[in-house]
């Protein structure tokens, strides 16, 4: 198996007049985590849809493992582990039986792993399927998604509508897959301090584009939130090169930005200002500036353009 | 919007509107050919009966849409009881939010019928359709069939209602006993008291279904057996009320549990839930019948009775072959079925053979039953009895190979009418409204060639007009001829281009497809079906009947395509 275990290229599709990929490039190394951020709609699920095979695509490609999984659905879905947003297992199914249905398409089922966390969440595999809360099916469908060890596990939403402690189980069940060697994940989410904790890269979607591809590490050594002062009360700021972000008023301003906190204090000596103090940006702040309300993005940039 | 009620009906204009229109269009198009084929005279009151039967259809078809309509709205994960169940929390009293809808839906089915008969009234034809009285027709059946639909959660209860409804029917107290004067459209009671009986009923039926909705909307059944038999509609709930063992899901092998899968949900016990009520509703309504008319029906009525039962059987146990069903109002493909692990041909193969197998084995299940109650219960039965084996003697004195090639046609046909059907209300489910106007469409087709040829032909004449029948089918049948391969051709395109089949599969499949369609032509033309040797339009008719073989051929492609398109989009 190729050492790239995802690779899309130039994927688009609509859905009437709604474009919800649009030229999406994507890939995905063997032993990585993925996240995939996105607002409502942004397209997260289509492009996890398409990396199942269940919508085909209608230009650019797919390959999982270098294979179509469209063309080759057998070969392609035994070595994916997938949980989908609404749990969806067959309800008159007992736990047991799940997991032995389960267990015949895949090879590497793990027995033993599934009895463990089946303990671990503490289910009754004789219960059906039906009977279960929400954050049991949800603990459920994550042991049938990873009891066989998949080389790609992937996680639409995993923690959508569930409650802390469940959410912290599935956490945990995920961070032990990525601890195997060689296992990728690839989940959509929409809170972003789990991505944050979980991810090695991080993919944001905004309208149907790829608006920020890049590791984890390169987004935060890139991206800086300074709180800044001035000797003087500014009624807007000058145009900053590395800012990407502003707010504030009078005296003080925060600016989220780009570059080295060295370079963009230069910068701001030389309009009077001090960086008070500087730390990297969250995922969120990030998010919110990349792909943020309009409104929120019109504000900057009348910030920005007022100078 | 300034009240609850407003609310209400807009909610519900806006989902069905386009449907009315479609009806008043569509009867006014069918209405404005007539005249345009043949004119207005006396002589056309015979179209008048026809296109009685495709105003018919239309509401059939209208009134089905709005049913439909109506449990969409409601999202609900059960077809059963009162469908708007989101409104149950809206402060609105609970007589408004019965009222309301009830009244827009019996005004819009009314509407379908009083614009259209009052256009054809006034422009078309020498004759009166009688709006009023038939509008009482169409209103107590359209508020009946709601309420009936909509009084109980209860599946059973729900049956016995219905159970009940039919008893009052047939003793004239729901629908006054009408008679139609002749050449006309006009109908009305023998006795005028009749309609105060029927509205007496209605309105007890009302204060019934009010009390039922009342109940449903504080989480309560109204007459609730605490069965879970018919109200359930999750997939494989039949196995835990019958008290059968329950098979152990092998692991060794993908396809071995796929179909354990597959037997749990559509296998032996749905055939013999689906052949045991299958004989007793037939039994039901046999009883019924024999108790008010007194003597018995006509054995064969009994035939008949059974038969289309059986296909609504066969249709509950195929209807959800490919894996889609309605949940909440929409119809949905399980996320978990299509990414599961195993090729689509296989995929396909299983659930066509499980599916099959049982609608086979629901059939022997239900006439079996029959066979065994019905001459207990029934002297009639006896009749009934020497006519189906009549019938089987058809298959006796005769040679091995011609049994066994009858025996192999009859269920090859049987089988492929079966997975035909499957699939169309396959995709009627996935794309409703599309296939609504497909199936609006064909009747007023059919109609609009059969008046042009009856313009023709002239319509005074009987003759002419079965001649003018048959020339439809026959100018008709190069659709059929071409349809079937060059369909099967571009699916079989597609099939290969995504890997569904490999070419040595696919070759395999044909040569099986055409081995078949050669039986039945041998089977054809040994017996002289259709007489036709020696006709003049015989190469039309023999390229029909060669590609009518290959439906079954047809039916397994169309089968593995619909599946790779449900699963992949």
């Amino acid at each position: 198996m190729s050492e790239l275990v995802v690779k899309v290229h130039n994927l688009s599709r609509s859905f009437g007049k709604t474009k919800a990929l649009d030229c999406i490039d994507f890939q995905a190394s063997r032993g990585k985590v993925y996240g995939l951020v996105g607002a409502n709609g942004a397209g997260k699920t289509t492009l996890i849809k398409h990396l199942l095979g269940l919508l085909r695509a209608k230009s650019g490609s797919v390959r999982i493992f270098g294979e179509d999984p469209v063309k080759q659905p057998e070969r392609v879905l035994k070595h994916i582990g997938y949980l989908s947003e609404d749990r969806d297992i067959p309800d008159w199914m007992s736990i047991n039986e799940l997991m032995r249905y389960t267990s015949a398409y895949h090879g590497g089922w793990d027995p033993s792993y599934a009895d463990e966390l089946l303990d671990t969440f503490s289910l009754d595999p004789t219960k059906k399927i039906k009977a279960l809360s929400r954050g049991m099916r949800a603990q459920v469908a994550l042991i049938c998604a990873v009891a066989h060890r998949p080389d790609l596990l992937i996680l639409d939403e995993p923690s959508s509508g569930l409650d802390t402690v469940v959410r912290n189980d599935i956490l945990n069940a995920v961070v032990r897959t990525i601890s195997e060697d060689g296992r990728t994940v690839i989940f959509s989410s929409h809170l972003l301090e789990e991505v944050e904790r979980l991810s090695d890269h991080v993919t944001m979607i905004h309208q149907g584009r790829v608006t920020l591809d890049s590791s984890l590490e390169m987004i935060n050594k890139n991206h800086h939130y300074s709180s800044i002062r001035f000797s003087e009360r500014q009624h807007a700021l000058p145009k900053l090169e590395d800012a990407v972000s502003i707010s504030g008023e009078g005296r003080f301003w925060s600016v989220i930005h780009q570059g080295s906190v060295d370079s963009f204090g230069s910068t701001l000596q030389n309009i009077g200002g001090v960086i008070v103090e500087s730390r990297h940006a969250t995922l969120e702040e990030v998010f919110v500036y990349k792909i943020g309300r309009e409104d929120l993005r019109d504000h900057t940039q009348i910030t920005e353009g007022s100078e | 919007m300034r009240n609850p009620s407003q609310a209400l009906l807009w909610s519900t204009f806006k989902i069905s509107w386009p449907v009315l229109l479609m009806q008043v269009a569509g009867v006014i198009t069918v209405f404005f050919l007539i005249e345009l084929a043949l004119g207005s005279n006396e002589d056309s009151l015979s179209l008048i009966e026809v296109a009685d039967g495709i105003i018919i259809i239309g509401l059939i078809f209208l009134y089905s849409v709005t049913l439909h309509k109506s449990h969409s709205i409601a999202r609900t994960s059960s077809a059963l009881g009162f469908p708007y169940r989101t409104e149950f929390s809206f402060p609105v009293s609970t007589f408004t939010l019965l009222f309301i809808p009830l009244l827009y839906f019996c005004v819009l089915i009314e509407a379908a019928v009083f614009f259209p008969g009052m256009v054809v009234n006034l422009f078309y034809f020498n004759v009166e359709v009688s709006v009023l009285p038939f509008g009482f027709i169409v209103f107590q059946f359209t508020i009946l069939t709601l309420m009936l639909t909509w009084w109980t959660n209860s599946g059973l209860a729900s049956i016995v209602g219905w159970f009940i409804a039919l008893v009052l029917y047939l003793n004239d107290l729901l629908m006054p006993d009408f008679v139609r004067a002749e050449n006309s459209w006009i109908v009305s009671a023998e006795n005028p008291a009749d309609y105060i009986v029927a509205l007496f009923f209605t309105v007890a039926m009302f204060v019934l279904t009010y009390f039922g909705v009342s109940q449903q909307r504080s989480g309560e059944t109204l007459i609730n057996f605490g069965s879970n038999l018919f109200s359930s509609a999750e997939q494989g709930a039949i196995r835990d009320i019958l008290p059968l063992p329950i098979a152990v899901c092998p692991t060794n092998a993908p396809v071995a549990a796929e179909f354990w899968k597959e037997s749990q949900i559509h296998g032996m016990y749905g055939a013999l839930l689906g052949g045991l009520a299958g004989a007793a509703m037939t039994l039901a309504i046999f009883a019924t019948i024999f108790f008010f008319v007194g003597n018995g029906p006509d054995p064969k009525n009994a035939g008949l009775l059974a038969l289309p039962l059986y296909a609504l059987v066969c249709v509950g146990l195929t209807i959800s072959m490919y894996g889609v069903r309605y949940k909440n109002g929409t119809p949905i493909v399980s996320l978990h079925d299509r990414t599961t692990p195993l090729s689509t041909a296989k995929l396909t193969l299983i659930r066509i053979s499980v599916s099959l197998t049982s609608a086979l084995l629901a059939g022997v299940i239900m006439y079996g039953t029959l066979a065994m109650l019905g001459p207990l219960l029934f002297s009639n039965f006896q009749n009934l009895q020497s006519e189906f084996l009549e019938i089987l003697a058809i298959f006796s004195g005769i040679g091995f190979f011609d049994l066994a090639l009858r025996v192999f046609l009859t269920l090859s046909a049987f089988l492929t009418a079966l997975l035909l059907l499957a699939t169309f209300f396959t995709w009627t489910m996935l794309h409703n409204r599309l296939f609504s106007i497909g199936i609006a469409f064909v009747p007023a087709y059919i109609f609009l060639w059969s008046v042009s040829l009856m313009g023709f032909y002239g319509s005074e004449n009987e003759g002419a007009h079965n001649q003018a029948i048959d020339a439809i089918f026959a100018n008709h049948l190069w659709l059929l001829v071409l349809l079937i391969p060059v369909s099967g051709v571009i699916m079989l395109r597609d099939l290969l281009q995504d890997q569904v089949l490999t070419q040595a599969q696919m070759w395999r499949m044909l040569t099986i497809g055409i081995v078949i369609a050669g039986l039945n032509l041998i089977w054809l033309f040994d017996a002289d079906h259709y007489g036709i040797l020696g006709r003049d339009i015989w190469v039309v008719q023999m390229s029909y009947l060669v590609t009518q073989g290959l439906l079954p051929l047809l039916a397994v492609i169309l089968a593995l395509w619909s599946s790779n398109k449900i699963r992949h989009g």
